[in-house]
């Protein structure tokens, strides 16, 4: 039997598989997610929206009110993700990279919680 | 009898010398003249100094690889009238270190490709009806990859990323994985599964666009994730080892 070790060499497992899962599902609920979007926008209500208050109704729905907040995070978390697999092309630092996983968190992170309170605000209406 | 005169502008750089430049050649062709014989012309009759690596004439050996009008290319098997352009631009494969003229050195690439040791024959899938002689269950033949450097010239991440695995080590994992022969799949999958292995691909597909074996080594790639994802997701949910 050979073995030449393989595990031996080059960088060891890292989560970078795991980032790719994240970033593929996240592509497929995209996918999902802007269709049912499109649908709704346009099929579901009527004529469409076209007056702030139908606005303002079907997005306190609270069916579209979740939906719209998942919408929300799987954009976000897809969008972080795909900057950083540019920015690491430009091979960063260790040091940098930490600095860009931290900050792109931090991003994403303040995207999500202000998307979150606009859609509580506009709930209110 | 030649049946024209072609120019060939070849990039021209040697050891100690700051750049490169290109050199331009008129070679007598016929129809039958390929690249690499235009370039062995050149060499005898007009520039000795002109280097290049080749051996085999037939797109067996992989040893000639070079661009051709920008393109990764066999020259032995390139038919110069067939390009159809004037002047034919020959320059040395990207990505990979440079020696001299068109002559790049390929310790790296066998460097990444050799640990993954992929078998050199492969149950063969050609002819499945055919009946094998007495004493052979099936017939083999040999792997498709013939080391050229052909993929890692035209990936765009083994431009930016030196330490990238780069398609041919990759493809040659999941040769591994795909039918082992002795060899250990899920340590072929430790190995690819980090971000200078398989996750680091961008998908342009230009390995399998401009590999001349039909390798396809983008699709290799795709399958080597499919099988960490499928072990990953397993493992999320519990059924399996990791």
């Amino acid at each position: 039997m050979r073995d030449k070790s393989l595990t031996h060499q080059g960088p060891r497992q890292d989560r970078s598989g795991a980032i790719w899962l994240i970033q593929a599902f996240s592509g497929l609920l995209l996918v999902a997610l802007l269709l049912l979007h499109m649908v709704a926008h346009h099929f579901i209500v009527e004529g469409g929206l076209r007056e702030f208050r139908q606005v303002v109704d079907y997005a306190s729905h609270p069916a579209i009110f979740a939906i719209t907040i998942i919408f929300l995070i799987v954009v976000t978390v897809h969008t972080v993700l795909g900057l950083r697999a540019i920015l690491i092309d430009l091979r960063p630092s260790l040091a940098a990279r930490r600095s860009i996983d931290w900050l792109l968190l931090a991003i994403g992170v303040a995207i999500i919680i202000y998307g979150i309170w606009l859609e509580f605000i506009i709930a209110r209406l | 009898m030649p049946e024209a005169t072609v120019p060939f502008k070849i990039f021209r750089y040697k050891q100690g010398q700051n750049a490169g430049h290109y050199d331009t050649f008129d070679v007598p062709i016929d129809e039958d003249t390929t690249v690499l014989v235009a370039l062995q012309t050149i060499r005898r009759d007009q520039d000795s100094t002109l280097m290049l690596r080749h051996s085999c004439h037939h797109a067996s050996c992989g040893t000639c690889a070079m661009l051709v009008n920008g393109r990764e290319e066999l020259p032995c098997v390139v038919n110069v009238l067939d390009l159809r352009s004037s002047p034919v631009v020959v320059e040395p494969l990207r990505n990979i270190p440079l020696v001299s003229d068109l002559v790049v050195d390929m310790t790296d690439f066998y460097a990444r490709v050799n640990p993954a040791d992929r078998p050199y024959v492969r149950h063969s899938e050609f002819l499945p009806w055919a009946q094998t002689p007495d004493g052979i269950d099936s017939y083999s033949r040999f792997e498709n990859c013939i080391e050229c450097g052909a993929c890692v010239s035209a990936c765009p991440i083994s431009g930016t990323d030196p330490d990238y695995y780069g398609p041919a080590a990759l493809a040659a994992a999941w040769r591994v994985v795909e039918e082992p022969r002795g060899r250990q799949p899920q340590q072929a999958l430790n190995w690819v599964d980090n971000e200078k292995g398989c996750w680091r691909c961008h998908v342009a597909f230009e390995c399998t666009e401009v590999c001349p074996s039909g390798v396809d080594p983008g699709g290799k790639i795709m399958a080597l994730r499919g099988e960490l994802s499928k072990q990953k997701l397993r493992g999320l949910f519990g059924f399996g080892r990791r």
